[in-house]
């Protein structure tokens, strides 16, 4: 393998979860360098999410898009990941600037990867620069050396593959074996050719004997990766321990994580089953409740729905009954796979692969195209990881332009096909295209935002039709927000979800807040100001998850029994006091949870903050579609047309409800567009933020986070510090 | 004439009891409780805690203590919290 750069360096030891180094790597210089972190920069911004947004606060502008050359693609784990002891500690943050939405996005991921690179002494890795090769990165913490070297070239398939040719690569690296001590990131050839390419994380499973992957799947950091020449980064320690994160307190993270190991252990088994399971057990609730996506986000349930919930995918491909979690410790174990499955569809028809999943998102960007097939589910799975697509993207682009096709926006001469619900064929196919944005995939490559756009204008120009008018009639049905498509509930009948996925920093992603079943099923936040101290509080909690290391459905997914007896049972605040007791252990704090809100509160204010520089901050930037809130055509309506009749009679709030059913539709639309104008009044109250959604100068200044470039900000928005009345 | 209720099984709750639902026999003022007690008795392995679950009547959210009529559907649901 040709070497094009060499650094060595000096391992940093692990202390209190910490290197306090970051390797830098610029591909356009071949600079490798490290940066050495002082004790204020990790206490401020804490690690993985954090990291990243401080890198691109201070080494981006608004000006820097994805394919910038000082755009910064971070892969950082935090203080709590690398230890077994504690469950769900494998994950890692890839933080960038996202091909979709032009502004900071992140993508949490787990696997073998962040724990390895801290081990081989680094917090994160930072990316800069383009390179005017192909190449891989190899971190070899046994040599102690970086090297930068030419990416090899392995058969068509595996080039191609995200997956097969990390597999090709780590067996070039070490004589021909796989092992747990060895782990790499790699992103497809979809990644290079479409705007929501993501990343895969691989590491070896000795149980199966394979590479098993999970994805960094959201907003486009495999593109970012790809565009900068970068088709993998290796990490290999052979020597060196994994997990072990050297601790404050080594009797302190072992009671923590024995105390959450117990609750997981007792509660999953007599909730939602994870382990077993694996999160397709959603599919079920989610279409009970009419939240599961079917035709584009149209319908939220389906009776075909029944041939995809999880004891199909249990019975049929999870066979091997073996503990799948992303790393070591973790008693959830939810991710799972699958052995020898053959593919019926696609351009790999007959060979026979490894899946890893499908979680719950993926079969849902399958519902959404109307598809209840679960072979199919499975292999969609396979080709976006292999391809390296973001299955919710491609899911929901695809569901957006087939419903474009059957509404008349486009015609078979400008598909090239029929592009119908339920239609495998037509799907896979439009896959294809986008992984070589070819036909309509080249349209398809680009997400909903910039295909809206295309729509339009094909529309126009066959019927003469304005532009506007066009953009203004997809506006309601292309689901996305900030240019991120939305990821897999439908938020129609929660006003609380419509703010969690509007507000959401990065776009509608449910990381930040997933409040459906509290609002929607359980009733439990009825009034605006509930609603508001929700949208705060959850964002700030799911933050610090992506800030410390560590994966969030160990609380999220496994209630407490003594929660039942707290205030707010939701906030399952008994088990975050083992994430409190855990974090203090590791890193020697004294914090108190209402501390982690404070750190995580920082951290959101820095992403909002690039937002606005990014053009992406202000109230406009929340809005949602009107198939977010309400149904966007009476179809929809007319589907649950009781329902949706006795909703306008309890909201109408003295106004007349029309004889008509269309008319009652728009009343409906009005009533629910009015209420989440409000929710926006009283959420950016709560947050400290103008009706425009720009957070005070008192806000930021509080936070610590009021350099010179957030006060230029704040001033360019008209927000400046208020004089205090006499 | 004698009433009925019926409990539908979601998820691994059906894995478990092999059924879609249950139709049982409504015995005068019963609650949610007593159903509970009920499935519990007749499918131990189970192992359904009030603690752990949320209650749904009819698709709507409820509680141990609703006092039941006939032909009402019961499911006990498992805490969601998202992903």
């Amino acid at each position: 393998m040709e070497q094009i750069k060499s650094f060595s360096y000096e391992s940093a030891p692990i202390k209190n979860g910490y290197t306090d180094q970051i390797l830098r790597v610029d591909l356009g210089s071949l600079d490798i360098s490290i940066s050495e972190l002082s004790p204020d920069f990790k206490n401020k911004y804490v690690g993985g999410r954090g990291y990243a947004l401080k890198l691109i606060w201070d080494e981006a502008t608004g000006d820097t898009h994805y394919d910038s050359p000082e755009n910064v693609l971070v892969m950082a784990s935090g203080p709590l990941g690398n230890e077994p002891r504690f469950p769900g500690s494998g994950k890692f943050i890839v933080g960038t600037i996202s091909p979709l939405t032009d502004t900071f996005v992140d993508s949490n991921i787990g696997g073998h990867f962040a724990p390895l690179l801290k081990v081989a002494g680094f917090d994160a890795l930072a990316v800069t620069g383009i390179s005017e090769k192909e190449v891989v990165l190899v971190v070899d913490a046994d040599s102690k050396k970086v090297e930068i070297i030419e990416a090899p070239v392995f058969d068509a398939d595996s080039n191609e593959g995200a997956l097969s040719y990390a597999e090709a690569l780590l067996k070039a690296l070490n004589d021909g074996e796989l092992s747990e001590n060895l782990a790499a990131v790699s992103a497809g050839i979809g990644a290079v050719n479409t705007r929501f390419g993501i990343i895969n994380s691989l590491f070896y499973d000795k149980r199966r004997n394979r590479l098993r992957s999970k994805q960094a799947g959201r907003g486009g950091t495999g593109t970012v990766m790809r565009h900068k020449g970068l088709k993998a980064v290796v990490v290999l320690c052979g020597n060196a321990k994994i997990g072990d994160n050297h601790p404050a307190d080594e009797e302190g993270v072992k009671k923590a994580g024995a105390d959450l190991k117990k609750v997981v252990s007792q509660s999953d088994p007599k909730q939602l089953r994870l382990k077993s399971w694996g999160t397709p057990v959603l599919v079920e609730f989610m279409d009970k409740y009419h939240i599961l996506p079917v035709n584009n986000y149209q319908y939220g349930q389906h009776p075909d729905a029944k041939d995809v919930f999880a004891e199909i995918f249990l019975e049929r491909y999870f066979t091997e009954k073996v503990p799948d979690g992303c790393y070591k410790g973790c008693n959830l174990a939810c991710a799972k796979g699958a052995e020898r499955i053959t593919l019926q569809y696609g351009p790999r028809a007959g060979a026979t692969v490894g899946i890893d999943g499908p979680e719950y998102e993926t079969a849902g960007a399958v519902t959404c195209m109307g598809i209840f097939d679960p072979q199919f589910i499975m292999e969609y799975n396979w080709y976006c990881d292999e391809y390296g697509l973001d299955t919710i993207s491609m899911g929901v682009t695809t569901s957006f332009l087939m419903e474009c096709f059957q509404r008349g926006f486009l015609t078979k001469e400008d598909v090239g096909y029929d592009l119908l619900w339920g239609d495998k064929n037509g799907a896979i196919k439009l896959l294809t295209e986008t992984v070589y944005a070819t036909d309509l995939g080249k349209i398809c490559s680009q997400g909903v935002q910039r295909a809206k756009q295309w729509v339009a204008e094909t529309y126009a120009a066959r019927t003469g039709a304005s532009l506007d008018d066009g953009i203004a009639q997809l506006n309601k049905f292309a689901m996305e927000t900030k240019g991120l498509e939305f990821s897999m509930y439908i938020s129609k009948e929660s006003l609380a979800q419509q703010g969690g996925y509007g507000f959401a920093l990065k776009g509608p992603q449910h990381d930040e807040a997933w409040l459906i079943f509290i609002d929607q099923v359980h009733k439990e936040i009825p009034t605006f100001q509930m609603k508001a101290e929700a949208l705060k509080w959850f964002p700030l909690i799911r933050t610090w998850f992506n800030a410390v290391g560590l994966c969030k459905l160990p609380w999220i997914d496994v209630r407490h029994p003594a929660a039942a007896e707290t205030e707010n049972p939701a906030q399952n605040r008994p088990t975050l006091e083992y994430y409190v007791r855990y974090f203090n252990a590791t890193t020697g704090s004294n914090k108190t949870l209402e501390g982690i809100l404070e750190d995580s509160e920082r951290l959101h204010l820095l992403q909002k903050l690039i937002n606005l520089r990014h053009g992406k901050g202000t109230r406009e930037s929340d809005r949602i579609p009107v198939r977010a809130m309400a149904p966007a055509f009476l179809n929809e309506y007319e589907a649950r047309n009781e329902y949706y009749d006795e909703w306008v009679k309890e909201h109408a709030n003295g106004r007349k409800i029309p004889e008509d059913q269309e008319a009652r539709h728009a009343l409906l639309v009005e009533l629910r567009q009015e209420a989440y104008e409000k929710l926006c009044d009283v959420v950016y109250e709560a947050k400290g933020y103008t009706n425009n959604s720009i957070p005070l100068f008192e806000t930021v200044e509080e936070m610590g986070l009021l350099d010179k470039q957030a006060n230029a900000l704040l001033k360019s928005f008209g927000v400046e510090k208020r004089l205090l009345a006499n | 004439m004698e009433e009925f209720i019926s409990v539908q099984f979601c998820g691994s709750q059906r894995a478990v009891t092999r059924t879609n639902n249950v139709v049982l026999p409504l015995t005068g003022e019963d609650q949610v409780k007593d159903i509970l007690n009920r499935i519990n008795h007749s499918f131990p392995d189970l192992t359904l805690d009030e603690r752990d679950i949320t209650v749904s009547v009819n698709n709507e959210m409820s509680n141990l203590h609703h006092t039941l009529n006939a032909n009402d559907t019961i499911a006990f649901l498992p805490h969601i919290g998202g992903g």
